[in-house]
């Protein structure tokens, strides 16, 4: 019972933490409100009995991440938001509300409908401990975890290639 | 989950039949690196290098076949039939890309540093496809498309200065990760009703009876929405004219016949392993289920019909309206995409032969449109039908190679297309869809007159007389690509033979 108000609880802050992500008008309330939505994931996680990824939830993207994103924002400094952006089309409301309504409706059904059966399946025994997340990293889903850093490659790759800024420009 | 990690797990030998993949990331890394030294208007030890990479590949893919049902690297790619016939298909789409983009204005001609990326880019691009086609879990599913979806953002928004180029990348950014996230949640729930991760396994939970039908539908429905993007199917198009009339043409032609060809892959793959019982035929959660309806045999391919249908209809009719050639053909890929669905709803081994089929044929008529689009770009500075005037006289050559993909496109004889067509609707009809097969002809026949619309321009309407001279290499490729659409409206039989040998060593239909 314990368990699941907290699941509860923080399934619906890290909803509110997303949306709010999303919502706000400053880039730094947006990074902060992430931040908070990462802290409740970690908590789900924990809550799943998966507590080195809860751990490394905090660390690595609560932590590092969005520190270095807060970095990126302030050395921009000011707005970077320019007028017309900032204001919302009057189609935000409904873009918001649709998606979510599906999303609550499909999560409401799917739980009305599990009526006390294997849906959430107990964990084994020993699962989620650091040992086994690296058994299962370094073994099974090697290919995965190699294909993963390929694709980071990529996004770096991009993420130079769309920004850097023309050299002589003309 | 846990007693499987033992039985296979990845082990060196394993790369043995991941021969064109590795071959292609050492590629994609190579040519990354060769970019850095390279000097002059040209990258030209990047470009030999993917080249070479591609061809090497796709020799190594050949010499594998025929490649037996073998499940490899911790059962997380499978290499069959299936995945063989693509492995051989995506090398061929990424060498001929490369080729074609060497002399392609939009491609070398902005000032840029590093344009030798582009061809590590179409390497690496040829890696995710073949990957999406192989993979047999879920985790290999998401992280494949998520690395075709990434590398053609970049490809997207390579012209830099341009606004619509931005624009096409920044749009495709976005509807991609929305429908990838969709994607996800549906993957997500799958894993919460089964507890696998692997698609035979799935299978096995499903049978068991361990899910919920509606639960299922939900997850089913919205991985149908990930790849129904990655496909461009109506209603999951929205990015497509968008992001094919703003990306430098020789990426839109990889575009309108790569990611496609792989989503289908994925899509056969997924859907024919998870829902399907082995003996084939059969929709098996349906029958394991206690109330059927709603997973059961009935309705799946209803539901896809239906997809065909609107995705053909709505392709061929904005088609209609279309100036820009680079719009029309997005429109017209669209319309292929409902076609393809019509066998993919078949359930049978012939619907599968005549899909792989009629995708090898469409990514040579396809290419074959879009190079003459990037030919005449290069010397005409456009791309509207209205700049075709006179054509025919202008380079009477040229013309009647366009004339013969647009016919092909069109799906008339004597060219690849119509056959390429005629295994699609014999199967339709075979099984009884007769409804189905008469919304396809008469989608045909719409799609005739906007094809048309552009051989009018070339034959029919007066225009500029002097002679027009395209590059060499543009020629060379155009014959390459224009000579198999009129040999195979002929003489077809070994490529038949191909594609049914790949379909026989399918494992999703107990080959």
């Amino acid at each position: 019972m314990f368990e699941s108000v907290c699941f509860y609880l923080c399934g619906g802050l890290m909803l509110l933490g997303g949306i709010m992500t999303v919502a706000s008008r400053s880039a730094v309330a947006s990074a902060v409100w992430l931040i908070f939505a990462f802290l409740n994931a970690a908590g789900v996680y924990a809550l799943l009995s998966a507590p080195f990824l809860a751990i490394l939830q905090v660390l690595v993207y609560a932590g590092a991440i969005m520190v270095l994103f807060l970095f990126v924002i302030m050395m921009l400094h000011g707005p970077v938001m320019n007028e017309d952006l900032r204001s919302r089309s009057r189609w935000f409301w409904p873009a918001l509300a649709l998606p979510l309504a599906a999303i609550a409706g499909s999560a409401v059904t799917l739980l009305g409908r599990a009526r006390g059966g294997a849906f959430p399946a107990p964990a084994p025994h020993g699962f989620g401990r650091a040992e086994q997340v690296a058994a299962l990293l370094l073994d099974r889903y090697l290919l995965a975890f190699e294909l993963i850093s390929i694709v980071l490659l990529v996004a770096i790759i991009g993420a130079l290639s769309l920004g850097l800024r023309e050299g002589r420009r003309t | 989950m846990f007693e499987t990690l033992a039985l296979n797990a990845p082990s060196w030998s394993d790369l043995r039949h991941f021969v064109p993949e590795t071959v292609l990331v050492v590629t994609f890394l190579l040519a990354l690196m060769a970019d850095l030294f390279a000097r002059g208007r040209r990258p030209a030890g990047p470009f030999a290098l993917a080249l070479g990479g591609c061809l090497v590949a796709l020799a190594a893919a050949v010499s594998s076949l025929p490649a037996g049902p073998r499940s490899i690297l911790g059962d997380l790619v499978v290499v069959d039939g299936l995945a063989g016939f693509f492995r051989v298909l995506f090398p061929l789409i990424g060498a001929i890309t490369i080729l074609f983009s060497w002399a392609s204005g939009e491609i070398m001609g902005p000032r840029r540093e590093h344009k030798g990326e582009f061809y590590a880019l179409v390497a690496l691009m040829a890696f995710g496809m073949c990957v999406m086609a192989s993979a047999a879990d879920l985790i290999m599913l998401y992280l494949s498309v998520e690395l075709v979806s990434l590398t053609s953002y970049v490809m997207a928004g390579y012209m830099r200065t341009s606004l619509r180029s931005t624009e096409a990348s920044l749009k495709y950014v976005i509807f991609g990760s929305v429908s990838s996230g969709v994607m996800l949640y549906g993957l997500s729930l799958l894993f919460g009703l089964t507890g696998e991760t692997t698609f035979v396994e799935i299978r096995a939970a499903l049978l068991a009876g361990r899910a919920d039908n509606f639960a299922l539908l939900v997850a089913m429905v919205f991985v149908l929405a990930g790849l129904g993007y990655k496909i461009a199917a109506v209603p999951f198009h929205f990015w497509c004219p968008d992001v094919y009339e703003g990306a430098p043409t020789p990426v839109t032609a990889l575009f309108s016949v790569g990611p496609k060809a792989a989503g289908f892959a994925l899509m056969i793959r997924f859907f024919y392993t998870t829902l399907l019982s082995p003996g084939g035929g059969q929709a098996a959660a349906g029958a394991a289920a206690p109330d059927g309806v709603i997973v059961g045999p009935a309705d799946w391919p209803l539901l896809i019909a239906i997809l065909s249908v609107v995705t053909m209809t709505y392709g061929n009719l904005v088609a209609l309206r279309q100036t820009n050639v680079k719009r029309l053909l997005a429109y017209s890929s669209i319309a292929h995409v409902g076609y393809l669905l019509m066998g993919f709803l078949m359930l049978t081994a012939a619907g599968l032969e005549a899909i792989l089929f009629y995708l090898l044929v469409y990514a040579i008529m396809n290419l074959g449109a879009f190079l003459f689009v990037i030919a005449l770009n290069n010397r005409l500075g456009g791309e509207e039908i209205s700049d075709y005037a006179g054509l025919s006289t202008r380079a009477p050559w040229v013309a009647l190679m366009m004339m013969v993909f647009l016919l092909s496109l069109t799906g008339l004889p004597p060219t690849a297309g119509f056959i390429g067509k005629m295994y699609l609707f014999a199967e339709v009809i075979n099984r009884h869809w007769f409804w189905l097969a008469v919304v396809g002809a008469l989608n045909s026949v719409v799609s005739l007159f906007y094809y048309m619309k552009i051989a009018k321009a070339m034959y029919f309407t007066p225009g500029e007389r002097a002679p027009l001279r395209l590059e060499p290499l543009h020629t060379a490729v155009l014959i390459l690509l224009a000579a198999p659409t009129l040999a195979l409206g002929v003489y077809w039989t070994p490529f038949k033979n191909f594609v049914d040998r790949a379909v026989a060593g399918f494992a999703g239909l107990g080959g």
